[in-house]
C-alpha cells in the first residue's frame, strides 16, 4: 500500500459545498502543488492559473494535466509575491489558498 | 501573511471570492486502523507550523478588521493520510511535511498496534482543516 491523501474526498466535498458557483470563473489557486486539488475542481471552472515555488511539484502538475484540462490550467512555478498575471487578463474572480497562508 | 492577502485582493475582482484551507492548530491524530477497529495511537508533533497556523487565522482577521473582505463561510473537514506501514509513513513525512516528527514512544505503540492478525490495517493521520469563504470588497 502506497501512502494515499485524503481518499475519503472530505477536502474537495467541503470545497464543493463552500463555493456557491464555479460556472465559467476565472480561479487563482496559490500553494497548488503538484495539482493534487486542482485537478479535482478544474473542470467546473473557466479557467485556472495555479502557482507554487517548488518547481519539481509544477512540473510533475504540467505532466499530471489530464488533456481535457489542458489549456484550461496553467501551472507556474513562481512565489506569490513575484506573480503578476498578464496585463490583458481579467482580474480573478474566485481566489483559493490553499495549504498556503 | 497580510501581505499575502492584501496581494490576492488586489488580484481578485471586486465581490470575487477568496477560499482559504489551512489547519487548525490541534496536532494531528496518529491512528491504527484494523479492520473496523481504529485505534488512537498518539499525536504527530511539530516543529513550528502550529505557529503558521495561528497565524494564518490572526492574519484572515486583521484583513476582516481592515475592511478588505468579509467573511462568509467557515467550516473545518478531517484531512487524512493513509499509509500500510509506519515507514511508509516516516518516508512521506520526510519528503513533504519535513517539520513533522513522530516521537519513539508513540511510533512503538503503531508498530504494537500493527501487529494485529487483522490483514486489512494502516496507519493513517488525522488533521482538523478550516476551511472559509470571503468575500473581497471593494478596494
Amino acid at each position: 500500500m502506497s501512502v494515499t491523501l485524503d481518499p475519503e474526498q472530505n477536502e474537495i466535498e467541503a470545497l464543493m459545498a463552500m463555493v456557491p458557483s464555479w460556472d465559467g470563473k476565472r480561479v487563482f489557486e496559490v500553494g497548488c502543488g503538484n495539482g493534487r486539488l486542482s485537478f479535482r475542481y478544474a473542470a467546473l471552472a473557466g479557467e485556472v492559473e495555479a502557482i507554487d515555488p517548488d518547481e519539481a511539484d509544477i512540473a510533475a502538475a504540467r505532466s499530471a494535466t489530464p488533456p481535457e484540462l489542458a489549456g484550461r490550467v496553467r501551472f507556474h512555478a513562481v512565489r506569490l509575491e513575484d506573480f503578476e498575471p498578464e496585463a490583458s487578463s481579467p482580474p480573478f474572480e474566485l481566489a483559493l489558498l490553499s495549504w498556503s497562508l | 501573511m497580510v501581505h499575502a492577502l492584501e496581494k490576492v485582493h488586489r488580484l481578485l475582482a471586486p465581490g470575487g471570492w477568496l477560499i482559504d484551507i489551512h489547519p487548525t492548530e490541534q496536532p494531528p491524530a496518529l491512528e491504527v486502523r484494523s479492520g473496523e477497529q481504529v485505534t488512537l495511537a498518539g499525536w504527530v508533533h511539530e516543529t513550528d507550523d502550529y505557529i503558521e497556523y495561528a497565524q494564518a487565522s490572526e492574519a484572515l482577521e486583521a484583513v476582516r478588521q481592515r475592511g478588505l473582505y468579509d467573511l462568509e463561510d467557515a467550516r473545518t473537514f478531517d484531512f487524512l493520510t493513509h499509509a500500510g506501514s509506519l515507514s511508509e509513513l516516516l518516508d512521506h513525512l520526510s519528503q513533504e511535511w519535513k517539520d513533522a516528527f513522530i516521537d519513539e514512544r508513540t511510533a512503538g505503540k503503531v508498530e504494537e498496534l500493527l501487529l494485529s492478525a487483522e490483514p486489512d490495517r494502516e496507519v493513517r493521520i488525522r488533521e482538523t482543516v478550516n476551511m472559509a469563504r470571503l468575500r473581497a470588497r471593494r478596494g
